[in-house]
Parts: structure tokens; sequence; C-alpha cells
């Protein structure tokens, strides 16, 4: 496994951990301790935890002299972003256009909500782009002939 | 081009070449050793400048390494 590889293991691992979090405290603020739904969403701050995935990249710092990064690899990071980008946008957008639904043409989006469509962008980005990567090195990352 | 179109001989031209490793011959090409194994294994098509850094670490010209194996005009 290679360094890719293991920050996009750690990354997975680190998102997986902020939201089962994050779910996990509003659900017991709210059935266990009864606040109302809008104080329960305070548990949403552990998702700010993703931060932690970007923190210590020398974790992974190759030490030896070889090339850390190959023609493969940068095709494969490529592919991996290509994903990430394709898996934002209709996200985005949809989030984009909720409120127009939702609250009408003249209506008032909620502060948070703004704050929700940066966190679920940055969380698809993240998730799609180790999964693609991930994925890629374990299946050899097929032709260098794009 | 998918990668099974095109044939190699990495592997055997290693053990010919003095039984080469696989690390020996990623650092002569320039490459990690994942990028060897995929390539061995048919997994990964290299470009044409990484085919020809591997036929010039092996010693041989670059059709003895690789072989199109697609349809022939």
């Amino acid at each position: 496994m290679n360094r890719w590889q293991k920050e996009a293991r750690f990354t997975l691992i680190v998102m997986a951990v902020a939201l089962a979090l994050s779910l996990v405290t509003v659900g017991v603020l709210r059935f266990v301790f009864g606040f109302e739904w809008r104080s329960a969403m305070a548990g949403f701050g552990f998702i700010s935890l993703m931060a932690l995935s970007r923190v210590d990249p020398s974790m992974f710092r190759i030490k030896s002299k070889k090339p850390p990064l190959d023609e493969r690899d940068l095709l494969i990071k490529r592919k991996a972003m290509i994903a990430a980008y394709w898996g934002f946008w209709p996200i985005f957008v949809l989030m984009a256009m909720a409120p127009f639904f939702v609250y009408g043409p003249d209506g008032k989006v909620p502060v948070i909500y703004l704050c929700s469509m940066v966190f679920a962008g940055m969380f698809v980005v993240m998730t799609l782009y180790s999964i693609a990567i991930l994925q890629e090195y374990g299946r050899g990352g097929k032709d260098g002939g794009q | 081009m998918a990668a099974s179109e095109i044939k190699n001989h990495v592997r055997r031209l290693r053990f010919e070449n003095g039984r080469m490793t696989q690390q020996q011959l990623a650092d002569k090409a320039g490459v990690t050793r994942q990028t060897i194994i995929a390539v061995e294994a048919g997994k990964y098509c290299p470009s044409l400048a990484l085919a020809f850094r591997i036929a010039n670490a092996l010693g041989v010209r670059i059709e003895n390494v690789f072989q199109y194996q697609g349809e022939q005009g």
C-alpha cells in the first residue's frame, strides 16, 4: 500500500468517524436528553473532525529517494479528481436549488443551510476522491494511454 | 487503449537479465514498484516514454518487450 492509498484510507476512516459521532450525538441530544431538533443539531459540530484528515500529511511522507509519484499515480489521482468533481456538482446544484422549492422565491434561507452546503460538498469530494483512489489502485490503474 | 491489447514480456526479460528484481527495474525506469507490478500483470499500459525506459532498462528494443495484440491492419 503506497502513500496515496494510506492517505485515502485514513481520510475515509476520519470521515466515517466524524459522521458517526455527529449522528450519534444528535440522536443522544434529541432522544436521550430531550433537546429540540434545533438544539440537538449542535451535535453536527463533530463533523468538523473531517479537517483531521488533512492535518498531518507528514504521516505518509516517504523517506527514501524513490520517486514519490510516477505516471500511473498521476493518472489515478486525475481520475479520482474527476470522479469527485462529477459527484460534487449534482449534489451542490441540488442543494442550491432546493431552497427555491422549499422556501419559495422570496423565502429566507437559514444560515446553517449555507454552512451545511459547504460541509456536504467537502464530504462528497473527499469521500469520492478517496474511494476512487483505493478502487483504481485496487484494480491496477488500467491503461496509461487514457 | 485497453491494457489487455498490449502483451508484454517484462517478467521473462527481467529473469533473463540476471534475475533483475521488480524494484531494480523500477529504479532504473524511474517509477514505483507498484507500477512495474501492474505492467507485468497487464493491468496497466504504460506511456510510450515509460515503455522505452523499461526497454532500455532491460537492454532490449521496445518491440521485444511490448507487442500489440489488437486487430492488425
